[in-house]
């Protein structure tokens, strides 16, 4: 990403700034619905609802959306594909500090050894106007890997709402072509000053933390991969996979061929798939690496909060707190209901002595 | 080979129906509308709600609607799976006793009794799945039946492979739809107790997308945890029979589904004695 001198104007509302992006770009942001917040598209004159309370979906499904047409194939006269292309350009209005990170981490995944080129056909062009958190959802734990609630790089643009407006910093080239000519003021001293020390509350409030530090999980889960915590663990999960799906940093799909009735054409696409699911690691004849729930309850924890970043350098948890939220399944863990998915009381149940564990308890009560 | 290995042949295609409410007929009838290509693939030479035409003619692919609650129903069903060189079991009916098996919780002479002046001159049985008689090449689940999910069948069949059925709980398409999950957001109320994180997906969430608790229409998924989805309503305060009527709406005849609204009561229901023992 173009890195330039980050240029700090003053925004009064955000209308100015949502109507400039869409007339360049097609928008998407957080908008309220069903009364929580989900990434759709961006309607004229539409309100946002920005700040930390983790939206459904991470806006991961606009740049690899959940369900994509590759190409579509034909027999006839010769084996043509034609794939559709995609040559709009999109905005991503409202990316929280730890959705960025995010976006980094599959950056890495599908631009790796194996570039994905339908990724990269929304990525490439794609406006990232971030938007720091002055406030902190009881769910999220970005302090603890440094990826929120402030957001330092990697951005278009960049805002942080202060008392009287919004403080708007510019990124990279791409972002100051859309706010040229708005004829925005300078920051002032103050403005800034305001910035840092509201963010300074929202770390303060970001009480959710990792037991231990980031760089110290590898050894923990390796050394305790057989601990007897993840049975009871294990036994509680639904395998529904809405800990993946709702994750901003989980990549994994299927793809399959769908035939025309004349046998002659289709279409092969892509669908999210999830490592929770049983039918994920299936092969021919049935055989499956991970038949086991316990084997995929593992698996997606430990790839991550640690095989992820041993893999791709970066961490697969960027503390958003969606799996937290999204979780169905809720255990008694040290006397508190918990999210059994929470990355945060899974490690703290790894540090348990393995002789003192028996078993989780439930708020219903134990059933025969 | 099954079915039809020559593309420029039709499949000759029959209609069945036994207890139900005639609701998949009643859909596929309007797939018409919309998958005039798909269905050129087949023929149908007996369906009912169609055209009025007896059947009289040879049959290779047969779809069976609705569960079996007479004892003549064995034998036509027997006579058909002899017949037919594919079986599908076409709904929430046929492959799970549907909604007819409600009945199935209590004792027949009370049924019978309920429906009937004079409970003598019938002889009703027990709702079953059609697998219980015969076996089921492929089930097309839900009340009613999906579209997509039909026409997939369809053309699997006419090529002869094996159609992509979704075994994923519910709970994926809701996400890969970014609806808001009600299970986790609505308290107290029947709209909340939703089936999704062990039912099997494939419907394209119709329910929770309009914020109706999935009420598991389409039976288990590959390996639900019927337990925790019990604890689940417990812990959300539902009483034991609202989850007992939860579990048997619609697939109550699935073992899994059998297993969550047997978790809190000893059902006097003979049936069951018999399929546990
Ligand atoms: S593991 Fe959970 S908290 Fe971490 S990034 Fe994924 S959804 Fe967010
Ligand atoms: S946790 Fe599972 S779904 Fe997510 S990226 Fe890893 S393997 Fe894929
Ligand atoms: S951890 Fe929770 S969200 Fe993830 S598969 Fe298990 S029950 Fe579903
Ligand atoms: S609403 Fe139901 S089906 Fe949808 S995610 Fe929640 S539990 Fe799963
Ligand atoms: S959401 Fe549940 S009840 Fe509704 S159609 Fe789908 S499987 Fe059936």
């Amino acid at each position: 990403m173009v890195k330039s001198t980050p240029r700090a104007l003053k925004l009064e509302n955000l209308n100015i700034l949502i109507d400039a992006v869409s007339q360049k770009y097609r928008t998407y942001g957080p908008v309220a619905k069903d009364g929580e917040n989900a990434w759709e598209e961006v309607k004229a004159d539409g309100e946002l609802s920005l700040g930390c309370a983790a939206t459904m979906l991470p806006a991961k499904h606009i740049l690899q959306p959940v369900r994509l047409d590759l190409y579509s194939f034909k027999s006839s006269g010769g084996f043509q594909i034609e794939e559709p292309g995609f040559d709009e350009k999109i905005a991503l209005f409202g990316v929280s500090p730890c959705d960025v990170n995010a976006i980094l981490a599959l950056d890495r995944v599908f631009g790796g050894r194996f570039v994905d080129p339908y990724y990269w056909q929304r990525r490439e062009n794609a406006l990232i106007v971030a938007s720091n958190c002055t406030e902190s959802a009881e769910e999220s734990f970005c302090t603890s890997w440094d990826t929120g609630p402030e957001l330092y790089s990697d951005y278009d643009l960049l805002i942080t709402e202060l008392a009287d407006g919004y403080l708007l910093e510019v990124g990279s080239q791409r972002g100051k072509v859309v706010v040229n000519g708005l004829n925005l003021p300078g920051a002032t001293q103050e403005d800034l000053k305001e910035k840092a020390s509201r963010l300074d509350a929202a770390r303060a409030a970001t009480k959710k933390r990792l037991p231990v530090p980031p760089d110290d999980l590898h050894q923990l889960f390796e050394e305790r991969y057989d601990h007897p915590i993840w049975v009871p663990n294990a036994e509680v999960c639904f395998s529904c996979g809405n800990c993946t799906f709702s994750c901003p940093t989980c990549f994994c799909f299927d793809i399959r061929d769908e035939v025309k009735p004349s046998r002659k054409e289709g279409v092969r696409n892509l669908e999210w798939d999830s490592c929770q699911l049983l039918e994920f690691a299936e092969v021919a004849h049935h055989a499956n690496f991970r038949r086991l729930r316990i084997d995929r309850f593992k698996h997606r924890t430990i790839h991550k909060l640690s095989w992820m970043k041993q893999q791709y350098g970066l961490t697969g948890c960027v503390g958003c707190g969606r799996c937290v939220r999204w979780c169905p399944s809720w255990p008694v863990r040290r006397g508190r209901i918990t999210s059994l998915a929470d990355p945060v009381e899974i490690i703290a149940d790894m540090l348990e002595p393995p002789e003192k564990v028996e078993g989780v308890e439930r708020p219903g009560g134990v059933i025969v | 080979m099954t079915a039809n290995s020559n593309s420029n042949q039709k499949v000759k295609a029959a209609v069945f129906k036994f207890t139900c409410c005639a609701g998949c007929q009643f859909a596929l009838l309007h797939f018409f509308d919309q998958q005039v290509e798909t269905l050129e693939l087949l023929d149908f030479v007996y369906f009912k709600m169609a055209r009025r035409k007896e059947l009289d003619e040879p049959y290779e692919l047969a779809f069976i609607e609705g569960g079996v609650s007479a004892p003549e129903h064995i034998e036509q069903l027997k006579a058909i799976r002899k017949q037919a060189k594919t079986l599908v079991a076409f709904g929430a009916c046929a492959a799970h006793g549907g909604v007819p098996a409600i009945k199935d919780w209590q004792t027949e002479i009370d049924v019978e009794e309920r429906a009937y002046p004079d409970p003598l001159l019938v002889s009703s049985m027990k709702v079953s799945p059609v697998d219980e008689f015969v076996k089921v090449d492929h089930y097309l689940r839900g009340c009613p039946i999906d579209e997509v999910e039909f026409m997939e069948m369809i053309r699997s069949i006419a090529a002869d492979k094996r159609p992509y059925v979704r075994e994923h709980p519910v709970c994926l398409e809701c996400k890969l739809k970014n609806n808001i999950c009600i299970l986790l957001m609505r308290e107290g109320v029947q709209e909340s107790m939703c089936l999704g994180p062990v039912t099997r997906g494939g419907c394209r969430v119709v329910c929770t997308s309009n914020m109706r608790a999935c009420f598991g229409c389409r039976g288990p998924m590959s390996n639900p945890n019927i337990a925790e989805m019990v604890r689940t309503f417990k812990g959300k305060g539902f009483s034991g029979k609202d989850i007992e009527m939860r579990f048997t709406e619609y697939a109550g005849l699935s073992a899994e589904f059998r297993e969550g609204a047997r978790a809190y009561y000893e059902r006097k229901a003979p049936y069951y004695k018999r399929k546990a023992a």
